[in-house]
């Protein structure tokens, strides 16, 4: 009678299933909590084999990175040997074209850019933003100067290591660039500290026409920190302050500078050269 | 018969426990600073539950003195998962050594009752599986599976001995 219940059933039913696996998985927590052998090892084996997957993971997301890295700067590069052939032919209807090479100086004397790397990125924070690239004093980075993405500008360095610069973002409100509409009209441009992607744009006196919406806005160069007419963005709202005297432009921004880690350090070699004229006032 | 033959169980499981703790615990032997010999007597345990048990319960019976063998080798869970699956293992070891006649309402897995040589298949099953498991979770790493068998090998001719020993003088009835 008995032996015909067991060969039924040699491994027990369910009841017996349960009592075993949950009786084993309290042992194998007992295991791997109470003796240090034993703790050792599976923490290892949990080390080798999620970094392994991090690992395969991350040499994805690399490929896709470098993909998409390397056409911003083949972008970048295209965009400066257009430059170069525009300021070489001196062509005076192209609005992207610097202004100062009218003067018939040319942009490529006047500006250097260096490629850089970002290396570190706080969090984006609405409260100012900085990021740290990997090219500091021994590369000839000084203060103030600018630096710009693919896009339009990044930042100003605010602080320089034997190796690393400290950049503040255009994210941070401490920053004003002199932009400019294409009409020429020129003001303030400040980061809102709402949107990552959006900025307004100060200063332009309310005598002006009213801006065009879609109006790309440049930079001027007055500053000598951006190079001049550098795309930064395109107007998307505007209205008169009330008493203040000005427009007060929103501008949706071309740059993205969440996701941007290759820059450009400029160079602007008649820096000297204009800050001793701007001290004389 | 059954109440009967649980009390023995729970003798049992005192005195092997006490002769595990105290007595084999001290036997142990390695030739460097590891030991690869040990005297485990405490399986014998599982296989002399009642015959006829409600399987579960001689699942939590092999984990009870899994964990009061951890207690006093201070091995928390190591043993305790061995003399578990050992346990959960029972019924198909007893199964493969059916005797012809199948088992009587009223035997007991004992020499008594079903002869030395059923016995001594069994417990040999019991042991070589109970043992491999434990070195198993002890080294906790497949990859050193030669120490796992040589410890197992070797810690089994000694605990095999002691069992067989006990059993002879004792000749347990139920």
């Amino acid at each position: 009678m008995q032996s015909n219940r067991k060969s039924k059933n040699r491994f027990g039913g369910l009841a017996s299933w349960l009592t075993f696996g949950f009786l084993e998985l309290i042992c194998f927590l007992l295991i791997v909590t109470q003796n240090s052998r034993q703790r050792g090892i599976a923490s290892q084996t949990w080390t080798v084999y999620s970094s392994a997957v991090t690992g395969k993971v991350g040499s994805w997301y690399s490929i896709f990175g470098l993909r998409s890295q390397l056409d911003s700067i083949q972008n970048r590069e295209a965009e400066l040997l257009e430059r170069l052939i525009a300021s070489s032919l001196v062509d005076t209807t192209d609005l992207r074209r610097p202004l100062i090479d009218s003067a018939s100086l040319d942009v490529a004397e006047q500006y250097e850019l260096s490629a850089a790397r970002i290396v570190t990125k706080q969090p984006y924070s609405r409260s100012g933003n900085s990021f740290i690239i990997n090219k500091g004093k021994r590369d000839g980075l000084t203060r103030g100067q600018g630096v710009v993405g693919s896009e339009g500008p990044m930042g100003i360095v605010t602080d320089v290591s034997n190796r690393y610069s400290r950049v503040m973002s255009v994210l941070h409100p401490d920053i004003q660039i002199s932009a400019a509409l294409s009409n020429l009209e020129y003001g303030t441009l400040r980061w809102g500290g709402e949107n990552p992607r959006q900025a307004l744009l100060l200063n332009i006196p309310d005598y002006v026409d009213p801006p065009e919406s879609n109006d790309t806005i440049y930079t001027t160069g007055y500053s000598a920190v951006f190079p001049t007419r550098m795309p930064i963005g395109r107007t998307r709202s505007f209205v008169r302050e009330a008493g203040s005297g000005f427009w007060k432009i929103e501008v949706s921004l071309f740059e993205n500078y969440l996701s941007t880690d290759r820059v450009f350090v400029v160079n602007n070699l008649h820096k000297p050269e204009l800050d001793s004229l701007r001290s004389i006032e | 018969m059954n109440s009967k033959a649980w009390r023995n169980s729970l003798i049992r499981f005192v005195v092997i426990w006490l002769f595990q703790a105290f007595l084999f615990k001290q036997v142990s032997w390695g030739p460097g600073e590891e030991d690869i010999l040990f005297v485990f007597v405490y399986p014998v345990f599982i296989l002399m539950m009642p015959l006829g048990a409600f399987e579960p319960l001689v699942i939590i019976g092999g984990f009870l003195m899994g964990v009061a063998v951890d207690a006093a080798y201070d091995t928390l869970g190591l043993h305790a998962a061995a003399a578990t699956a050992t346990a959960f293992l029972r019924p198909r070891i007893l199964g493969w050594m059916q005797p012809p006649k199948g088992y009587g309402p009223k035997t007991s897995p004992v020499p008594r009752d079903l002869g030395w040589s059923w016995f001594a298949s069994c417990l040999l099953l019991v042991l070589v599986f109970n043992l491999f498991a434990f070195f198993l979770v002890q080294t906790f790493a497949p990859q050193f599976i030669g120490r796992i068998l040589l410890k197992t090998t070797l810690s089994i001719i000694p605990s095999f001995l002691f069992i067989i020993l006990g059993v002879v003088i004792l000749n347990p009835r139920a």
